[in-house]
């Protein structure tokens, strides 16, 4: 069973692939690594050209132990996606070394599918799947290299004959893999498994410099979904407050913690009692009242503490803790999706407390820096009668009123940045005016700080659902009034409403977000085509990703109910529906590909004759001939044969003449014969 | 390896599926692949590939991936089109038994068979016997191709299946079919050269002798003749006259040899043909006249290639009966 050897151009794409599928994995690989990847693969390729020697058995071997080792050195022992990633990478990159035969050359087009596989996982682009299906195509040209005839004489079955083989058979897949792609059914996730590295730290990050939202806005991950029974919110209450950024340096915010405060407030604070509660009511902090909503959250992995509840939470739930800066806390991160039910209770807002070290901390700044927005400040605060809630107000009007803007890519603002974003560029996405606002409040002394969360989510009415992803993160502003609690003011809706009224994807889905806002020069500055382009490509990604990428459990659930129209579609319909469906596709196949000889015009002309005349009791025998059978016909029946004769000297005339070709006109003079007869 | 029962019990499986096989499909000189004849299973690596697309469907499950779950579908979608493309690879191409020499039984036999590719380009056939020989063809016209046959048993040449298998394009899918072509050739009795040429024998009549002596006497010469042996050529008078004479030998009726298979001291009747097919071959080379003479038919003594072939195939269809007909793997 010698399995035969590898034909020149099944190496070649071979080699191709081995450079495409790495390229989108490649950042995640230890930088070790890629040296050895780079030797390798100009060393297959010299040997490609004739002009380097495959490596010895005992090179091999060292190569692999080098690899190894490189591997365990700059990962460690920690099972992760990277560490399974490199392992491919680097297989295929060595196994080419010693690719000899065909079944060594389909252990590494299997490698690079599962590499294709990896690569999904880190990136779910439109441009990222647009390119895996090209390095599919690579793939699969290769094993169709592998199996093709090794002459390479004849110019059909060269390249040319893989890449033609290749694109029929995407072509042929694409449609079965669509229909399987929308009616198999969804499964909930099986076992946990380690996510990307990078990925647990997109989502809200508990210390927040300005951009660092604005990046967030292009991540379409699902952060979480909450499944309400009862009322749901409308779209400007879905404020999910996550985070509390109450430390400031001048340059970033971050969260408090337990350990922190202790050391900044020694002797105020006595221990964790003070700080976090696991009782549902915790004596002294504030009082509960029964919530207006009902819900559930179900949190996608994020390798947080810290849970998103909708509007302050009031209360503690099993295995999580409340802060007294009204946000809940797990007990560990979250690794595994994690479903928790926030408590049905808010907070009587009067019966807030305020110790004086959390007093002190939320009017905190440093002691300089940004002197003009510490002037306006004043000036504003005078302008509201010294009131903080309208000075709050006065603050949002000021945002509305002076020409500022909204936007996902914000100038850089490096020192003073209150200053420069206020007086200079005017252009912030919604942290840069949280974070001015709550600047300006404390810099008149009132206790404000920094939410962030997320602001809205799309809702799925069939299931009473809001999806929220990464890029709905927001950040909003809180200042405290003795007698009213902490008061809620995003200052974004001073600058943009329709962020809070439609959501970050409508915005950009009408270019509201980039265009419109911005002032003529920066305009002009991406102005023309490929601005156009670009917006273009950026709404074709978010369809992508809203309708393909997010296709999963209720996605697929209020599809099929859309397209069924009852609610009452069961998986294991929608299952027996799917291997309905790619049964027929199967078998039309089959029965399309079983085809018979194709018959000439003038072939089919006779066969209608032929059934004709066995209507009327003829029937031409087996080797008898056309004439032979007209004279018979004749010889008993005058008048039939004599039509018959004529019409068997037109039939042998239009078969025989010509090479194949038939002339229009004695074809169209036998069919009417035939007719007639 | 040959002996343990898993291969024993594999084999008879085998053989049930090659009867079953055959009672679909009669043997011809000419035949279509077609879906009855067409048998396709997944192959190692397309079982492989099936656990491949399981692991990337777990894959997705867990990460919630829409392209990995993309990724799968398509991967699935590509074993089921390689199941047609593979079949659709070897269905409608016709072959037809062109030609096969006559051989004795036992040896391997050159036959000639022809590919038609039906108006479809054909890639990477294997085609052949697989205990003798095989070849991998690509054709998209109709093509010849030359394979060697084990011959069965005297008779009709009815050799074993053939064995017509592709993997292409992808490999996951092995579509094959066995197809029993019939050739319209001989099969000669295997020689067996135990028993010398009977010396002075009469036979039933009587009135003719035998004589084994070998010798004959010169008679003259005559001009050469394409077919004449070159042990019988004047080579002497062609060196110095340059012109090619073949010596002939008296052949006196007393001389002739009747071979029949009383002559053969023991054996059954397929050995004592045996027999005969090498005295007839011993003759022949030897230009001695002989002739057979088998219950009810007889051939007059006489030499030469025409002579030969009668002789042989008078042996090699002697009481054929239906049985033996189709050669030993056929």
């Amino acid at each position: 069973m010698d399995s035969p050897a590898v034909s020149r151009y099944a190496t070649l794409w071979l080699l191709v692939a081995q450079v495409m599928v790495a390229l989108p994995v490649l950042e995640v690989l230890p930088i070790a690594v890629l040296p050895l990847l780079v030797l390798t693969l100009m060393w297959r390729a010299l040997i490609w050209f004739g002009r380097g020697s495959w490596p010895s058995d005992l090179l091999r071997l060292l190569l692999v132990a080098l690899s190894l080792v490189i591997i365990i050195t700059s990962s460690g022992w920690q099972f992760s996606l990277e560490l399974a990633v490199t392992f491919l990478v680097t297989g295929y990159a060595l196994k080419m070394l010693e690719m000899k035969t065909r079944r060594d050359a389909l252990v590494i087009a299997y490698i690079g599918f599962f590499v294709v596989g990896a690569g999904v996982i880190y990136s779910q682009s439109l441009m990222q799947a647009l390119y895996q299906l090209l390095c599919l195509g690579v793939l699969v040209a290769a094993i169709h290299a592998m199996y093709s005839p090794a002459s390479s004489a004849s110019a059909s079955f060269s390249i040319k004959g893989s890449l033609r083989f290749t694109g029929l058979i995407l072509l042929q897949a694409l449609p079965l893999t669509l229909a399987l792609f929308i009616f198999v059914p969804r499964l909930g996730p099986l076992w946990a498994v380690p996510w990307p590295e990078g990925e647990a730290k997109t989502g809200l990050s508990d210390t927040m410099q300005p951009g660092d939202v604005a990046r967030l806005s292009q991540s379409y991950q699902l952060a979480f979904r909450a499944q309400f029974t009862g009322s749901v919110p409308s779209a400007r209450e879905r404020y999910w407050r996550t985070l509390v950024l109450d430390q400031y340096d001048g340059e970033q915010w971050w969260q408090s913690d337990l350990i922190r405060l202790l050391n900044q407030f020694p002797g105020e604070i006595d221990d964790e009692r003070d700080w976090q509660g696991r009782l549902p009511v915790i004596d002294g902090w504030w009082q509960v009242q029964p919530g207006q909503y009902n819900y559930e959250v179900l949190l996608e992995p994020n390798g947080r503490q810290w849970l998103p509840v909708l509007g302050m939470a009031a209360a503690a739930v099993p295995e999580t803790t409340v802060v007294r800066t009204l946000r809940l806390e797990a007990d560990k991160p979250v690794f595994e999706r994690r479903l928790y039910q926030p408590a049905q209770q808010s907070v009587v807002a009067q019966t807030m407390t305020m110790p004086s070290w959390l007093l002190g901390l939320n009017k905190s700044l440093p002691d300089n820096g940004n002197a003009q927005s510490r002037m306006l400040a004043q000036q504003l605060f005078a302008e509201s009668g010294w009131d903080p809630v309208t000075m709050g107000r006065r603050v949002m009007d000021y945002f509305n009123q002076e020409p500022f803007y909204y936007t996902l890519s914000p100038p850089l603002m490096e020192q003073n940045e209150v200053d420069q974003f206020l007086f200079v560029h005017r252009r912030g996405f919604c942290e840069h005016y949280a974070s001015s606002f709550v600047f300006m409040m404390r810099s008149v002394g009132i206790p404000a700080r920094i939410v962030t969360g997320y602001l809205g989510g799309e809702y799925l009415p069939e299931e009473k659902v809001i999806r929220v992803l990464q890029r709905d993160a927001h950040a909003w502003a809180e200042i405290w009034v003795e007698g009213q609690g902490w008061i809620r003011f995003d200052p974004t809706a001073a600058v943009a409403p329709e962020r809070i009224e439609l959501g970050i994807d409508d915005m950009i889905e009408q270019g509201g977000l980039l265009q419109g806002q911005i002032p003529l020069a920066y305009r002009l500055g991406q102005a023309g085509f490929f601005k156009s382009v670009r917006q273009g490509w950026e709404r074709l990604e978010y369809r992508w990703q809203k309708s393909v990428v997010q296709y999963q459990q209720e996605k697929q659930q209020s599809f099929m109910k859309e397209l069924f129209g009852t609610s009452s579609f069961y998986w294991q319909q929608i299952g027996v529906l799917g291997a309905l469906l790619a049964l027929f596709l199967l078998l039309f196949g089959v029965f399309a590909l079983f085809q018979r000889p194709a018959l000439n015009p003038h072939q089919k002309l006779w066969l209608r004759l032929e059934r004709k005349l066995v209507a009327r009791g003829f029937e031409r025998q087996a080797g008898e001939g056309p004439k032979d059978f007209a004279l018979r016909v004749n010889a008993e029946n005058d008048a039939l044969g004599a039509q018959l004769l004529s019409i068997v000297d037109l039939y042998i005339q239009s078969a025989y003449s010509g090479r194949g070709k038939v002339e229009k006109p004695l074809l169209d003079q036998l069919s009417k014969m035939i007719k007639q007869l | 390896m040959k002996n343990s029962p898993l291969t024993a019990s594999r084999r008879r499986l085998n053989k049930q599926f090659q009867q079953w096989a055959d009672q679909r499909t009669p043997r011809a000189s000419r035949i279509q692949l077609n879906q009855r004849r067409i048998y396709i299973v997944p192959t190692g690596s397309g079982f492989f590939w099936l656990s491949m697309v399981l692991v990337i469907f777990l894959v997705a499950v867990n990460y919630r991936n829409s392209l990995a779950y993309g990724l799968c579908f398509f991967m699935l979608s590509l074993f089921l089109l390689a199941i047609i493309h593979t079949w659709r690879n070897l269905a409608g191409m016709t072959l037809v038994a062109k030609r096969a020499e006559a051989g004795f039984a036992g040896e391997r036999i050159p036959v000639s068979i022809e590919c038609l590719s039906e108006r479809r380009p054909r890639y990477s056939i294997a085609i052949g016997w697989p205990d003798t020989e095989s070849a991998v063809v690509s054709f998209d016209s109709d093509r010849e191709q030359g394979l060697l046959a084990q011959a069965g048993l005297r008779g009709w040449f009815r050799p074993g299946r053939l064995r017509i298998e592709s993997i292409y394009p992808l490999g996951l899918c092995r579509a094959w079919s066995w197809v029993r072509l019939d050739f319209h050739s001989l099969v000669y009795p295997a020689p067996d050269d135990r028993y010398p040429l009977p010396e002075n024998e009469t036979i039933d009549d009587g009135e003719r002798s035998l004589t084994t002596s070998g010798f004959e006497e010169f008679a003259g010469f005559r001009t050469y003749q394409q077919t004449d042996t070159p042990a019988h050529v004047f080579w002497k008078g062609y060196a110095r006259t340059g012109e090619l004479l073949t010596k002939q030998f008296d052949q006196p009726s007393g001389r002739e040899l009747w071979f029949s298979l009383d002559q053969v001291p023991e054996g059954d009747l397929e050995q004592k043909l045996s027999v005969l097919t090498a005295w007839c071959l011993q003759c022949d080379n030897q230009q001695y006249a002989y002739g057979l003479a088998l219950a009810g038919q007889q051939l007059a003594p006489s030499t030469g290639e025409l002579h030969l072939k009668q002789c042989l195939e008078m042996l090699a269809l002697y009481k054929l009966d239906q049985g033996m007909a189709g050669g030993v793997n056929g």
